[in-house]
């Protein structure tokens, strides 16, 4: 590229941006979680910080997850970005969301997922309904020392996303509880067919620091008919908005 | 307001209709009887007074066949299962889950067609459907344990082979903590290793059939991976799938059940130590 042409297009963003920040705001999130799931007597610890730029309709975030206790050999257990995009066809608005997903699970295998969600906010009520794909893939050391030469990553068949999510009070209101299901969290996706329920409460404690806890339950083989308690966790965070 | 009553109408008489349903419980989408870490703890109390079964066959080739999902109800195609079993020499066979539909009736009707023991050596996993109407008690009866291993000996070479409890939809702590010491302690003394179990683990069709949690497939996945796992063979989802992750290769039966239009079951042959699979009709 021209030196020109690329100091009046730095000029130009450096603008867009100025410009931006006067109507952007800048949320950042902070939880821990403490639980348990089935798959080890250990109990579960793992703490997440997250930061969401919005400006207009555009929305970007991005976070990490570390585990501190817990069945993984890895301690960053946990990459996220965001993207969303306000869209409003016939006077219904709603934001599109593109999810990307990297679980770094052990020394062996990772995991990524891509979905792409439409996200329906009312004053009590929050819907979201997408698809994903996953895929379970095993690492570059790990297929050396195993001697994987062919098939070292599985895509799944592409699964159903959702939220439904109800508040007690309005969007906005200084304080608020609700409960959802979903088969979505921040760092995990999972299959349509294990949803997740979890209720929540926030309070605006000041202008721009919200906090808030949310108990969730995870039930295994619902969908066999047979269900089992597959596990539980706590978490409590805080929301700082800058404007 | 009067349509939404029509649909809760619709909603409760669609569950009450379930709730009487001859295969289905209502109650075992919120609960199971027990608990998998339950189950686990009394299939090894039956193990601790059973040591692991030793098949020994005379030559290096031999051949294990499988099933899973007869759902019986009705025996034409399990009894045709059988004698095909016995004709072709199985050293053994193994029902990979929902063999029955949990009814005390169906478990004794699948149990008086079992062949002798001597004849045609048999291990049982439970699934899903054989936990429906409090079943795991009638399994634990007959079988004693859904979570154990057995070998086959051969002069070159001996194999093992874990079963697993995944009939709730997720394995347990407590067993995939004694899967993983199994693994460690007894994988490096045997040629190929085969886990049976009833739920699949990966999604690879569309389905509405369920996984354990990606949480615990992250970790199963590493375990085959770690431990060098020939061959997972599973069933539940009706529908034949064979997928190959790493140096694994996960085979989905498809049901046995006499209503399939095409039911096969399972041949593994093991040739020269070579693991060889074919899905087998049922004429």
């Amino acid at each position: 590229m021209h030196t020109y042409s690329l100091k009046y297009l730095l000029i130009f963003i450096t603008v867009l941006l100025l410009r931006s920040y006067a109507v952007a705001q800048v949320h950042l999130s902070t939880y821990i979680d403490g639980g348990k799931i089935n798959i080890s007597d250990e109990g579960l610890m793992k703490t997440s910080f997250l930061a969401t730029y919005r400006m207009n309709k555009l929305s970007i975030s991005s976070g990490g997850q570390l585990e501190l206790t817990g069945p993984s050999p890895n301690t960053l257990t946990g990459l996220y970005l965001k993207g969303g995009y306000g869209v409003t066809i016939k006077n219904f608005p709603f934001e599109v969301h593109g999810i990307f997903l990297l679980n770094p699970y052990s020394e062996i295998i990772h995991e990524w997922n891509i979905g792409l969600l439409a996200n329906v906010e009312k004053p009590h009520f929050t819907w979201k309904l997408g698809a994903g794909v996953r895929k379970y893939y095993i690492t570059g050391d790990a297929q050396d020392e195993y001697d994987i030469n062919d098939v070292s990553g599985l895509y799944e068949k592409w699964n159903v996303l959702y939220e439904a999510t109800y508040t007690l009070k309005p969007r906005g209101h200084i304080w608020n509880t609700g409960i959802s299901i979903t088969n979505l969290d921040y760092f995990l996706i999972n299959q349509e067919t294990n949803p997740m329920v979890n209720i929540h409460g926030s309070w605006n404690i000041s202008t721009p620091i919200t906090i808030y806890a949310e108990g969730w339950y995870k039930s295994a083989g619902t969908f066999n008919i047979s269900a089992n308690s597959f596990g539980y966790f706590f978490r409590t965070g805080l929301i700082w908005k800058l404007s | 307001m009067e349509i939404i009553m029509k649909k809760a109408g619709f909603v409760f008489m669609i569950m009450l209709s379930l709730t009487a349903c001859e295969k289905f419980e209502i109650r075992g989408f919120v609960t199971a009887y027990e608990q998998v870490n339950e189950r686990f703890d009394q299939s090894m109390d039956w193990n601790a007074e059973h040591p692991y079964r030793e098949i020994v066959v005379d030559e290096d080739d031999y051949s294990i066949f499988s099933m899973g999902d007869s759902h019986v109800g009705s025996t034409r195609n399990l009894d045709i299962f059988f004698n095909e079993c016995i004709s072709a020499g199985a050293a053994a066979v193994v029902f990979a889950g929902d063999f029955t539909t949990g009814h005390t009736e169906d478990y004794d009707l699948f149990y008086s067609h079992l062949p002798d023991h001597e004849v045609l050596p048999y291990f049982a996993i439970v699934g899903n459907h054989d936990l429906y109407f409090d079943g795991w008690k009638k399994f634990q009866q007959l079988f004693g344990t859904s979570s154990y291993m057995f070998t086959v000996k051969t002069p070159a070479a001996t194999d093992l082979f874990i079963c697993l409890d995944s009939g709730s939809g997720t394995l347990g702590s407590a067993q995939i903590q004694w899967l993983k010491n199994l693994l460690k302690e007894e994988r490096q003394a045997y040629r190929n290793c085969i886990l049976f179990t009833h739920n699949n683990l990966f999604r690879i069709r569309r389905t509405f059939s369920t996984n354990p949690f990606v949480e615990e497939i992250r970790e199963l996945a590493d375990v085959c991976v770690r431990y060098e796992i020939d061959m997972v063979i599973t069933g539940h989802d009706h529908q034949r799938n064979v997928v190959t992750f790493g140096n694994t290769v996960h085979v989905t039966m498809d049901a046995l059940e006499d209503i399939n239009k095409d039911p096969t079951y399972l041949k593994l042959n093991i040739n020269q130590g070579q693991l060889l699979y074919q899905f087998s009709s049922v004429q």
